[in-house]
């Protein structure tokens, strides 16, 4: 079943979403509300579940006499930096003060709980224990492109179940596939789409706030992100987590209800690249958060070791004045780096990428940042120093 | 029985494995090995299933778990400064635990940790340095808190043994190893491993005495000074274990027949040092001979001292027996 509702306010189109949906929960229902919280700070518009969205639906669930919890993971950091954890999550999310209203909710922290093995067709995943214990499992979603899916919504949030370890290895392994292994094998009993502010262009992180003023949900994931798609301009069919989910589920890709159809608003697709700064492009690709802030820690560098003169004139020159091209996850083979321009590569997982294309690469998965900092500078300062030439095939 | 093992390159670790491939029936042994750690492999493999991957890596290593009841882990990376301190010891538990949860016949776990925390451990899983007065400690905190949970979430047999550090494995590891081993020697034999004030001796064991503890406990053996936590939540029918250096240390002289080195007599000159170097009231005692602040968390020494930091007992210790 999907239901849609205009937000006019976050409270009522939850209510009038959720009466529809579960006309029927009984008193002393378990329900586990995972919300989509994927920022690291300040949460862009539609980055995260609003506080107001998450605060309309335990309200709505407590009024019906539910015993909802709250649980996610830890996003993912490297081996060597501290987790970005639950507690620190429901401060980024803006829910600390918002869950004080809320004092018998329950809050988990998915990564502390004993994982159980499930498996989707070949695959084994790592799953908490803790879902099991659950009558109801309620995933929120937002209407956001993403850079390596090209769509988020349900079945990428339900990432935010899985631990810290497993996160890596989606990344690594074939992010589409295990995506949709992951929601066969996790199948949420309800997914409600946040949609008052959607996410278009480089998201989940980067993209531009767009307007759209609704809020969708139903009790079949694959259905609920299908018209959420359609909702943004994106066919099913281009979502490859999507197709293989339906696939997983010998389903046919479900489409836009017809009567949706003036709701759709063209979102902008997300480029191969983010433009860090003024001469610095970032190409993420499928990569994990453990190379992202791997690479980014160059910066830090620069911060934390004035003293070291030369290696900072390096990273400044390159990063502000002749300009970088950091390439990361599994790129397309048919992508070549620009003509001209110093490129280098970071992570295993854009290792054969680099081999191809002449690009020199820090590898190694996962990356430490204490392993990967001194590796990139020396890196930058050969690039500074002409020592590593730019390639020279050009697109 | 099949045992899971990390640390087994270290030298305790070594000790732990010598011990197990002795009893008969032999067991099935795992052992859970960095890269750079079998890479660095001296002396004869064990026969043992050898499976090289990082703590943090579970679908790696986990499909080796499979039928096994015990692990014992003690990996533990204790350089103050080492920046592996997260992935080792937290987040490398952290992913063992969901391991050995998921893929084993989990029986019991046992994790080696530190008798620098005499606290118990906190609720909070994510703890920081500034709680404990060092990321190391922060991080055995944290993951004897993550070890606990999980432990009553799904009612393993748990066993936190808090173990003080270990010494008597000169030159086997490390350049400064044997100082260490030398300096922890001499400061027991002259009695510089007692504090006045304070309950508990100074936190050392001898490698043997642990690995023997340890390698017991795995197979199911209490130790004396194990407690068991009793906890609030209703699956809480695990059982956590708690003991200390002291009674490891005390179980060692029996075990193995030797008497505590402290009540032989000590040289007259040593006598001197120590009364000299302990002595406050001698402001003319050059700082040099004064003995070095040894920090332990002992409650007496924690008020007195501050947070403990192992860093600094470390460096006490190596220029104490300089």
């Amino acid at each position: 079943m999907l239901a849609l509702e205009p937000t006019t306010t976050a409270a009522e189109a939850v209510a009038r979403l959720l009466d529809r949906l579960l006309p029927t929960l009984p008193a002393g229902a378990k329900v586990l509300v995972k919300p989509d919280w994927c920022a690291r700070h300040d949460p862009r518009p539609a980055e995260n579940t609003s506080p107001a969205f998450l605060e309309a639906v335990l309200t709505w669930l407590v009024a019906k006499g539910a015993r909802p919890a709250l649980g996610h993971t830890a996003l993912l950091t490297p081996p060597d930096v501290p987790y970005l954890s639950f507690t620190e999550l429901l401060k980024v999310a803006g829910c600390n003060e918002l869950l004080e209203s809320f004092p018998h909710v329950r809050l988990i922290d998915l990564e502390t709980e004993p994982m159980a093995l499930r498996r989707s067709g070949e695959d084994t995943l790592l799953l908490p224990t803790t879902l099991g214990e659950f009558d109801l499992v309620i995933v929120l979603g937002t209407l956001k492109t993403h850079m390596g899916t090209l769509f988020a919504g349900g079945a990428k949030s339900l990432m935010g179940l899985i631990p810290d370890s497993e996160h890596l290895r989606y990344h690594r392994d074939g992010l589409h596939r295990l995506l949709a292994a992951l929601a066969d094998a996790a199948w949420p009993t309800l997914t409600l789409i946040e949609g008052s502010v959607g996410m278009e262009g480089e998201g989940p992180h980067h993209g531009d706030p767009v307007p759209h003023g609704l809020a969708l949900g139903g009790d079949d994931l694959l259905e609920v992100d299908c018209a959420a798609a359609g909702l943004m301009g994106i066919s099913p069919d281009e979502v490859p987590h999507l197709k293989l989910l339906a696939a997983r589920r010998g389903r046919a890709l479900p489409g836009l209800p017809p009567e949706w159809a003036p709701l759709v608003r063209r979102y902008r697709r997300p480029s191969a690249h983010i433009q860090h700064g003024r001469r610095v492009r970032v190409y993420p690709g499928d990569s994990c958060a453990t190379c992202q802030v791997a690479a980014s820690s160059v910066e830090r560098f620069a911060r934390e070791n004035p003293h070291r003169v030369a290696d900072v004139a390096a990273v400044v020159s390159m990063l502000m004045l002749k300009g970088l091209n950091v390439w990361m996850g599994h790129q397309p083979e048919d992508r070549p780096p620009p003509a001209g321009e110093l490129s280098l590569a970071v992570g295993d997982c854009a290792r054969s990428w680099a081999e191809a294309h002449g690009v020199p690469l820090v590898g190694g998965c996962p990356l430490r940042v204490h392993e990967v900092q001194p590796t990139l500078v020396e890196l930058m300062r050969r690039l500074n120093a002409g020592e590593l030439p730019p390639p020279q095939g050009g697109r | 029985m099949r045992i899971v093992l990390t640390g087994a390159t270290t030298p305790l670790g070594r000790r732990v494995v010598q011990r197990l491939l002795a009893l008969s029936p032999r067991p099935e042994l795992v052992l859970l090995v960095r890269p750079e750690e079998r890479d660095a492999w001296r002396g004869t493999m064990p026969e043992a299933e050898i499976v090289v991957a990082d703590l943090v890596t579970p679908e790696r290593y986990g499909p080796a778990l499979v039928g096994a009841t015990v692990c014992l882990h003690l990996a533990d990376l204790s350089q103050a400064d080492d920046p592996r301190l997260l992935e080792v010891n937290l987040k490398g538990t952290q992913s063992l635990l969901h391991a050995f949860g998921a893929y084993a016949q989990a029986e019991r776990f046992v994790l080696l940790s530190t008798a620098l925390l005499d606290q118990p451990a906190p609720d909070d899983p994510d703890v920081g340095p500034e709680r404990f007065g060092s990321m190391w400690l922060a991080t055995r905190a944290g993951a004897e808190a993550r070890t606990i949970h999980w432990a009553r979430r799904l009612g393993v047999e748990t066993v936190i043994v808090r173990a003080g550090h270990p010494y008597g494995a000169s030159g086997i590891e490390g350049p400064l190893s044997g100082w260490l081993d030398a300096a922890a020697a001499s400061a027991e034999s002259d009695g510089r491993l007692s504090v006045e004030g304070a309950e508990l001796p100074l936190p050392f064991v001898h490698i043997d005495a642990l690995a023997e503890a340890l390698t017991q406990r795995a197979l199911g053996e209490l130790l004396p000074g194990e407690r068991r936590l009793v906890g609030s939540v209703s699956r809480a029918d695990a059982v956590g274990l708690v003991t200390t250096l002291a009674a490891v240390h005390d179980r060692l002289c029996q075990s193995t027949e030797r008497s505590p080195h402290r009540e032989r007599p000590r040289p007259r000159l040593r006598r001197l040092l120590a009364y000299v170097s302990r002595s406050e009231s001698l402001p003319v005692v050059p700082s040099f001979l004064r003995r070095p602040v040894v920090r332990a968390a002992n409650p007496a020494w924690v008020t007195r001292f501050g947070p403990a930091d192992v860093g600094g007992l470390v460096d006490a210790l190596v220029g104490g027996a300089c």
